[in-house]
């Protein structure tokens, strides 16, 4: 397969303040405790014959927490799989022009996300819907979706402001990921 | 036809210029709907996706096999690998690429990775080969074609990917994906076979090593083997739900990782940040993938197109082979998981009308991708080998590439032609017809 290895390495966007910290504790734990009860499931299942109750339920509202807990890191550090045919042949001011609109038009899909989170939260509120096999409402875990994809909104309008102001740079085209180091054999 | 038309074209614009391919087909997609059934039910439909990708237990696959992926990555095992491959197959001629393959194959199935696969395998294995004077171009080409082989031999993600975008079963996909991972691996080595004995003077043979060396060298990779054909089996066999040997695989894997004495709470933090950031990119786009297949089918583009074809006269074979033909000239630009996100809302429907299986075509056009990796002008693995032997030219490694590229299209055409070789395990295990 061919995923982008360390996604946000080559961004040069800091991510080290607390917010930003707080978002990376919460997806890893999230997906560690996934993997965790999933294995546990397994061996109770097939070893002891008593597999956790409701392991499937869990494991799709943890799935949730994780996709929209690393969007905001994602976003912020412009590592959206994008298609990069032209992206070197775009440059300077159009390239300056390129990103700015691509980061109006990710904020106004990232509002959208917010606004039909928090209202899918609200219908199943509304209806008293619950999960088959524990009976848990969803929507206060729509209401927090809604949130994380809030603070993913906020942080593209601070990109877009940073950008406007000089302070966000240019993203560069990417470079490859492979370590440039000649090896052992020299050129002739 | 005429609106999805549009919408498609725009869609091409916005996303050539750079804007998130996931968003972008939101977009076009929410919008098309919107235009074509009316804004409340377009409002209904995309928070409908959203929650059936972010919050479905079936997905959770993905996530679980990337984070495999980042522990035995990061379990830097690499050296062992290609040790344990070069001591049973080294001796023979051409055996160290034959090793750099089963090495590869090995390494970029539980890694998951092409592009991490072709950076490492290249510093272990250039090294080596440089010593017994292997030709640069048979090392370069070997490395870069053996990274391919992970894309399709299971746990793949490009599979689950595929899965999640046509609502097929990823493990029917997985099973499916075997026997071709195999043929393609004993291809390899064929070619590597052929060339040398042709040109014996390109691969040297190396020291042969004693059993005692050799049971040696396999004990020290035992655990990820043993994990390797455990996934492998589980899944192949019907034991584990793809979800149950994801679970098995991360575990396993971090207990290899810990037992290497390579897992520190950092190394481990950082593998669950970038495997959740993964799913996220991922994610967001088979969101956006799932909208625009909604307005798709609603749009009747693939009626449209279908209509055509009938007009045409063609059987469906020939638009099978036109439909191939033009993933191999559209992968020699665009490349892996986007070739698969944009064409499968427009080709599947039509695939599936013609009357093709569509766990048979997800092993299609993942083949098809694994050839888009290696083939100019834009091939990833080639231009990662290029930073990786700087001091070989491009035209070099690609000529190294061209055996191994030939083989690629043999093993497409064996499995275009003969379905049976993806269809037979799932049809076997899990009944699939």
């Amino acid at each position: 397969m061919t995923l982008p290895d360390v996604p946000g390495a080559d961004s040069g966007a800091r991510q080290d303040n607390w917010l930003f910290f707080a978002l990376k504790l919460v997806a890893a734990v999230m997906i560690f405790a996934m993997a965790i009860l999933t294995f546990l499931d397994v061996v109770g299942r097939y070893v002891f014959a008593a597999p956790i109750q409701g392991t499937f339920e869990i494991v799709g509202l943890l799935l949730g927490v994780v996709t929209f807990s690393a969007l905001p890191l994602v976003t912020y550090s412009r590592t959206h799989i994008t298609v990069d045919l032209f992206d070197s042949f775009i440059r300077g001011r159009f390239r300056w022009i390129q990103q700015f609109c691509v980061l109006i038009g990710s904020a106004i899909v990232v509002a959208f996300f917010t606004e039909r989170l928090f209202s899918a939260g609200l219908d199943e509120a509304a209806a008293n819907y619950v999960t088959e096999d524990l009976g848990l409402s969803r929507a206060p875990l729509l209401y927090g979706l809604s949130g994380l994809s809030a603070i993913t909104t906020i942080l593209l309008l601070m990109m877009i402001w940073q950008m406007a102001t000089g302070k966000l740079k240019v993203k560069q085209p990417d470079q490859l990921p492979a370590d440039p180091k000649p090896t052992d054999k020299s050129a002739p | 036809m005429t609106v999805s038309l549009i919408g498609f074209a725009i869609l091409f614009v916005i996303a050539f210029l750079g804007f998130p391919l996931g968003f972008a087909m939101f977009v076009v997609g929410g919008v098309g709907f919107a235009l074509l059934r009316g804004t409340g039910p377009a409002m209904e439909m995309v928070v409908q996706q959203t929650m059936d990708v972010a919050l479905n237990t079936n997905f959770a696959v993905l996530p679980m096999f990337l984070l495999m992926g980042a522990f035995v990555f990061r379990a830097a095992l690499s050296d062992d690998l290609y040790e344990a491959a070069d001591a049973w197959l080294g001796h023979h001629r051409g055996g160290l690429a034959m090793a750099t393959i089963a090495a590869s194959g090995g390494f970029a199935a539980v890694s998951g990775s092409s592009l991490a696969t072709v950076a490492t395998m290249a510093k272990v294995a250039i090294p080596s080969m440089r010593k017994y004077n292997y030709s640069d171009s048979l090392a370069a080409g070997t490395i870069a074609a053996g990274g391919t082989l992970g894309i399709l031999i299971p746990p793949s993600a490009a599979l689950i990917i595929y899965g999640i975008l046509t609502e097929e079963g990823i493990a029917e996909l997985f099973a499916a994906g075997i026997i071709p991972g195999i043929i393609s691996v004993v291809l390899y080595i064929i070619v590597i076979r052929i060339v040398t004995h042709y040109r014996p003077e390109m691969g040297p043979r190396g020291e042969r090593t004693g059993w005692a060396e050799r049971f040696k060298k396999l004990y020290r990779v035992w655990g990820i083997v043993l994990l390797f054909l455990m996934i492998l089996g589980g899944i192949s066999f019907g034991v584990f739900t793809p979800n149950e040997a994801g679970g098995i695989g991360t575990i396993g894997a971090l207990l290899f990782a810990l037992m290497r004495r390579r897992m520190t709470w950092t190394v481990l933090f950082e593998s669950l940040v970038e495997a959740a950031q993964t799913t996220a990119m991922v994610f967001m786009i088979a969101i956006g993938a799932l909208v625009l297949n909604n307005f798709v089918a609603l749009a009747g583009i693939s009626s449209g197109v279908i209509n055509w074809i009938d007009s045409l006269n063609f059987t469906p074979f020939t638009v099978l082979l036109i439909i191939l033909a033009f993933y191999i000239v559209l992968g020699t630009v665009i490349e892996g998981l986007a070739m698969i996100f944009l064409t499968v809302p427009i080709f599947v429907p039509v695939i599936e009308a013609l009357g093709f299986d569509l766990v048979w075509f997800g092993i299609v056009l993942v083949m098809v991708v694994e050839i888009s990796l290696i083939t100019p002008p834009i091939g990833l693995n080639v231009f990662i080998m290029k930073s990786m032997m700087p001091d070989v030219p491009l035209n070099v490694i690609f000529k190294g590439i061209a055996p191994f590229f030939c083989a690629d299209i043999i093993r497409l055409a064996l499995v275009v032609f003969f379905p049976i070789l993806a269809l037979w395990l799932p049809q076997t295990v899990y009944q699939h017809f």
